[in-house]
């Protein structure tokens, strides 16, 4: 049932508008490192792909706390709930993780902890919705 | 590694500092817009009102600091990554004589400081302040030029005859000499300038008159050209030579010094490309443009920055990043507006007057917000690009932002039609309910009352209602309230008619219509209820 329950919040995630404007994001972001492969560049991109994500996060609130009611209402415990909203918010920054990765391909080690740091911050991002719609 | 230490980082904190201020100041007003009393008839517009309400709400939602955030952080990106190069032209000196390899031309007199003087160059400087020769007791205006040569210019060898005759003036001119035309000198044996004498020299300096680097640029004065014809001096009479030297500068500029110099470089007979790369580079940081030449082609390097290829594609992925945030944090922006929409519909607030408010209220966020931009740029934390960037952005921002949040008004729901008829059971005498509602409506913000009577008719009432709009200039709301009654039931049916010397469109018409129908049935209802 958890199996089901995370596909189907993945395929949930992909059809929100904030999904789509986050690949497209990811896409002018891996542009962005390719071309300049300086430690300031990775640092303001880090911030502004963690807006990026609040940003799709705020432009799909209704399908977000849509989604949490339904899985309340059918009595969904609260750890599942919390990996599944964790998979939910992961999916739309998995195109800019994948254009970290790439950029780690070019740029130095800065990439991966810039990659780490971007993972980190979108967890503590993740509790924070769910205990907020909660 | 080093960038880490680069103070732009920095800027991110006095922005977020100009925020939260704006922010707190913005709540302290918070509620002032709804809570103030209106007051007379006035001519002045309440979009004023709009904007202030409109930007209270729009500063304190987190799309729009998010927004803020984006917009700076991608400023402050733009800054950092921009290159540039120096802007660059090719023209053809095919059939011009050989003067020079590298010329650097600047228009201001503190470039003399900078220029390292080495071997094989040779320094004019076109003083455009003249001098006041006086002759027979008759004036003559004459523009100085200041020439010196480097000492082994004289080892260059098949050199053109200008360049020749260029050295020969180098020779003799020394401190406290001046050299005139022939037929000038003639007449004068010495001239005065400030407090210091001159000894007048006399040569035939005509042909200097026909010298020329580049077409547009000669070595007497010249403002460059119109329409393929070059503007220059054209009378060798006004024209006087001196050596180049600090106390002549300091004499012939006295005020302000409105000059232009030319610097020729000649490559000597032994090739040295390493030393004509070095002149080119060193001359691109000091002059204005710099002018190489290589067989046939002369190329102009002009010290006005152009950003490079990179940089634009750069630019261009920064706007589609604004933009993306823009389109998805504009729904959360629109979702806290509807209210306030909701309400400026209701009362009348007409689309047009809207539309402005809200294009006005964002001009007036960016612009505050673009402070801390400008300052950045200023005192040089971030670059002009930059700058430009913020500038851009916010252009954008406001078109997207401004049609995102006019389109929701459609949306709004329209208000009731022009009459409406209220039964109760509950009696009041018609004089009483004329009071009652001219007591309601003598404080109304909107409505001023005019004139109220009782029509009396043997079968029903007519109670006569006459109400100015206030926020209007001419506009007369005239409402009747039938009185009729069946059986224990009492019967009133409003009826509005709406008159104005402005020119009001139907929509308006119909808003004003609804605003004092349901003005007058709220006072009713009121009135007959307790």
């Amino acid at each position: 049932m958890l199996r089901d329950l995370i596909l189907k919040s993945i395929r949930y995630s992909f059809y929100c508008i904030g999904t789509h404007y986050a690949i497209v994001f990811s896409i002018m972001l891996y542009i962005y490192l390719y071309l300049y492969r300086n430690t300031i560049v990775l640092i303001i991109t880090l911030a502004l792909s963690i807006l990026m994500v609040i940003a799709s996060i705020l432009a799909d609130r209704r399908n977000i706390v849509q989604f949490i009611n339904v899985l309340n209402l059918v009595g969904i415990r609260r750890r599942v709930l919390l990996v599944i909203t964790i998979v939910f918010i992961y999916i739309r920054s998995l195109f800019i993780i994948i254009a970290y990765s790439i950029g780690a391909l070019y740029n130095s080690i800065m990439v991966f902890l810039a990659l780490f740091t971007h993972l980190t911050l979108i967890f503590i991002l993740s509790l924070i919705i769910k205990s907020g719609v909660l | 590694m080093n960038y880490f230490l680069y103070p732009y980082i920095f800027l991110l904190f006095p922005i977020l500092l100009l925020f939260i201020i704006i922010i707190l100041v913005i709540n302290r007003f918070k509620g002032y817009i709804e809570e103030e009393l209106l007051g007379e008839i006035r001519i002045i517009s309440p979009a004023l009102k709009i904007v202030k309400l409109l930007f209270s709400k729009i500063i304190n939602s987190v799309e729009i600091i998010i927004i803020f955030l984006s917009i700076y952080l991608l400023t402050i990106m733009a800054s950092f990554t921009t290159s540039y190069t120096y802007s660059m032209k090719t023209i053809n000196l095919d059939g011009e004589q050989y003067l020079f390899d590298v010329i650097g031309v600047s228009n201001t007199i503190d470039v003399i400081d900078k220029i390292r003087f080495t071997n094989y160059t040779i320094t004019i400087i076109q003083v455009f302040n003249t001098i006041t020769l006086n002759i027979n007791n008759e004036s003559l205006f004459s523009y100085p030029l200041l020439i010196e040569c480097s000492n082994s210019v004289e080892s260059i060898s098949n050199t053109s005859k200008d360049i020749e005759m260029l050295m020969d003036l180098c020779k003799f001119l020394e401190n406290h000499k001046i050299i005139l035309n022939i037929d000038l000198a003639k007449l004068l044996q010495e001239i005065t300038i400030g407090n210091s004498r001159y000894n007048v020299i006399g040569m035939d300096i005509k042909p200097l008159l026909n010298i020329k680097f580049i077409p547009s640029l000669y070595i007497v004065h010249s403002i460059g050209s119109i329409g393929g014809t070059a503007i220059k001096l054209e009378d060798i009479n006004k024209l006087a030579i001196f050596r180049f030297s600090r106390d002549n500068i300091e004499i012939l500029c006295k005020d302000e010094c409105n000059v232009k110099i030319v610097v020729l470089y000649i490559e000597s007979k032994i090739k040295e490309s390493s030393m004509l790369n070095n002149i080119i580079n060193e001359y691109k940081n000091i002059f204005d443009y710099v002018i190489v030449r290589h067989n046939s082609v002369g190329t102009i390097y002009s010290n006005i920055f152009v950003p490079t290829y990179e940089s634009l594609i750069g630019f261009l992925l920064l706007i589609i990043i604004s933009v993306i945030i823009l389109l998805l944090l504009s729904g959360g922006l629109i979702e806290k507006l509807t209210y306030i929409v909701s309400k400026l519909w209701s009362i009348g607030i007409s689309k047009e007057l809207y539309n402005a408010s809200v294009i006005f209220t964002l001009i007036i966020t960016f612009i505050f917000a673009g402070i801390p931009i400008a300052i950045g740029n200023y005192i040089g934390w971030l670059n002009s690009f930059g700058f430009l960037t913020y500038i851009s952005i916010s252009i954008i921002s406001i078109a997207i932002l401004s049609t995102q949040l006019t389109r929701r008004i459609h949306i709004a729901k329209p208000p009731q039609g022009p009459s409406f008829t209220y039964i109760t059971d509950n009696y009041m005498d018609v004089e009483k309910v004329k009071r009652c509602l001219t007591h309601s409506l003598q404080n109304d913000d909107l409505f001023y009352l005019n004139e109220s009577e009782v029509l009396k008719n043997s079968k029903y009432f007519v109670l006569r209602l006459e109400m100015i709009y206030r926020r209007a200039l001419s506009t007369i709301v005239s409402s009747e309230i039938y009185v009729d009654s069946y059986d224990n039931l009492w019967k009133y049916l409003i009826d509005i008619d709406i008159w104005s010397i402005e020119e009001l469109s139907s929509r308006e018409t119909k808003y004003i219509t609804s605003l004092a129908l349901s003005k007058i049935y709220g006072g009713l209802s009121l009135c007959l209820e307790t």
